[in-house]
């Protein structure tokens, strides 16, 4: 028994992760929900009560607070391509490397396009990450306060959009939290249309995700 | 890596890693055998994703039939306090962690108990659940909307999501138990020697297919079933924990870094007993799962603080 795993089985577990995944979520309402790109041709703008779907994320109730202390439930977000990421402010390398690939996508995204888009970091650390934190993570990472919306929510509340989400996470050395790196794709009903698991330094393929939900249904 | 195109890795194997995928492929037909992979097929699925069917609230349920018998909730044990190993080497370099008393029921839920929640609850009913918070697989072994088929308050509900469990638990006061709780609570520090045993090979994985056995081990085992007859009872099925998406990456790995690898398949190496595959089957599992994820063998039980 050796005390760290060898390259044999590095490989190994990553196509046990690889098979794992393929067969429940190939299985899943949540991959399916990865394929598809079906679009219908509907009003870009959105009435306030207008229906929301069964697959939609902004079903969820819970209430969120922006780095500019104002609440917010998901649904608020109803109307446009939100790409969405999962972080904490005190993470030392992943999630720095996960916002700039955001980042990288949101360059690549045509001016169109990126204007209609909007792009969220939800805390996983509620604890240290208040919107005063928030505030200053988005300056320090020169994040457009016109497109981005950094939230707080409770524990809970953070469990259950993760657990939507199919992110993982969970307490690490000292303040440090382990996570899913997950990069998620909604449309403007808050529908999954893509996600990506890990950093793959791949902003096209974002992009072409984010066009394609920029022409799915926004609403109704 | 994208979820999206799981199939192009899975596809194009190293050589290194052919037994590796072996051995995952063994695991997940056993756990397709159990019942794990027992869902519609995609095509069905993506059409019903796509048909923006308005949510629930926006439809009048049916009423409940009056002469459904109401099930009382199971009758709670308490849980000492006492001291929870990790699974992995990681956070605690295998050291054990304290976990606090509380109670829990000692069974899992059962369909009778399931349905009283249903018929005052018409939004987590069959039929009226929305895809986001359950598969099209939910429940799908009644019969229909109020009638769970035979043997309904001695079995345990299973096909149902995440969001089904904490909804019930929470209209009777309770919640679901924290992954570190169930594990406190169902499995037994030193009676590994119990469980059935799969060997590691040279590589320390795992190397033979699990037995039946290995998987009802993998549910669970009451620490004190043989002596105290008030105590809880496991073994039947899976069951969801309140923060089954939860980790616990070991420091050091040589896969910490790269990320996503050492986030959701528990390598035998790395666990502190690289032979507890009821252990490695649990981790596993937990971390596939989605939050509406409806299984054939997966059920759950309620927990409440100690007063």
């Amino acid at each position: 028994m050796t005390a760290g795993p060898t390259p044999r089985g590095g490989a190994g577990s990553r196509r046990l992760l690889v098979l794992l995944l393929a067969a429940f979520g190939l299985t899943g309402a949540g991959a399916a929900a990865l394929l598809v790109t079906r679009s219908r041709a509907q009003p870009a703008e959105l009435a306030a009560d207008a229906p929301i779907s069964g697959s939609s994320l902004y079903q969820l109730e819970a209430e969120w607070t922006t780095a500019d202390a104002k609440p917010l439930r998901l649904r608020d977000l109803r109307g446009r391509p939100r790409v969405v990421s999962m972080i904490f402010t005190r993470c030392p390398s992943a999630c720095p490397t996960l916002v700039k690939e955001m980042q990288a996508l949101e360059r690549k995204l045509p001016e169109a396009v990126r204007e209609r888009t909007g792009f969220v970091l939800i805390s996983i650390d509620p604890d240290h990450d208040t919107p005063e934190v928030l505030r200053a993570y988005g300056q320090k990472m020169g994040l457009d306060k016109d497109r981005w919306t950094l939230l707080r929510g409770s524990a809970e509340d953070v469990r259950e959009l993760a657990a939507t989400l199919g992110f993982s996470y969970g307490k690490g050395e000292g303040a440090d939290i382990a996570h899913s790196k997950l990069i998620t794709v909604l449309n403007g009903r808050g529908e999954i249309v893509h996600q990506q698991l890990g950093v793959v330094n791949d902003p096209e393929r974002l992009a072409a995700a984010v066009d394609a939900a920029e022409r799915a249904p926004t609403g109704g | 890596m994208s979820v999206r195109e799981p199939s192009r890795a899975a596809a194009a194997p190293s050589r290194q890693g052919s037994r590796g995928g072996v051995r995952a492929l063994a695991l997940l037909m056993t756990v397709a055998a159990l019942g794990g992979c027992e869902q519609g097929p995609l095509l069905p699925a993506l059409t019903r994703e796509t048909s923006g069917k308005p949510a629930a609230s926006q439809r009048a349920p049916a009423p409940a039939p009056a002469h459904l018998e109401k099930a009382a909730p199971s009758p709670l044990a308490a849980i000492p306090a006492g001291r929870y190993r990790p699974f992995y080497k990681g956070t605690t370099q295998g050291e054990s962690i304290a976990v606090g008393p509380f109670l829990l029921e000692r069974t899992p839920v059962s369909r009778a108990q399931f349905l009283t929640f249903v018929a005052a609850s018409p939004k987590f009913r069959k039929g009226s659940i929305q895809p986001l918070f359950a598969e099209p697989s939910y429940l799908s072994d009644w019969r229909s909307e109020f009638d769970p088929g035979a043997g309904a308050s001695s079995q345990p509900v299973t096909f149902v999501s995440w969001f089904a469990a904490r909804a019930y638990c929470e209209s009777h006061g309770r919640r679901l138990p924290t992954m570190i709780e169930w594990e406190h609570a169902a499995t037994v520090e030193g009676e590994d020697a119990a469980a059935p045993k799969v060997e590691p090979t040279a590589d320390g994985v795992p190397g033979s297919v699990a037995s039946e056995a290995a998987f009802r081990f993998a549910m669970g085992r009451s620490r004190a079933q043989t002596k105290d007859a008030q105590a809880p009872v496991f073994g039947e099925v899976w069951e969801w924990t309140s923060d089954f998406n939860s980790i616990f990456v070991p420091k050091g790995s040589v896969n910490a870094k790269s990320g996503d690898s050492s986030l959701f398949c528990g390598d035998g190496m790395r666990a502190v007993d690289a032979t507890d595959y009821g252990g490695f089957l649990r981790h596993s599992f937990r971390n596939s799962l989605k939050a509406n994820y409806t299984l054939k063998n997966l059920g759950f039980r309620c927990a409440k603080d100690a007063s």
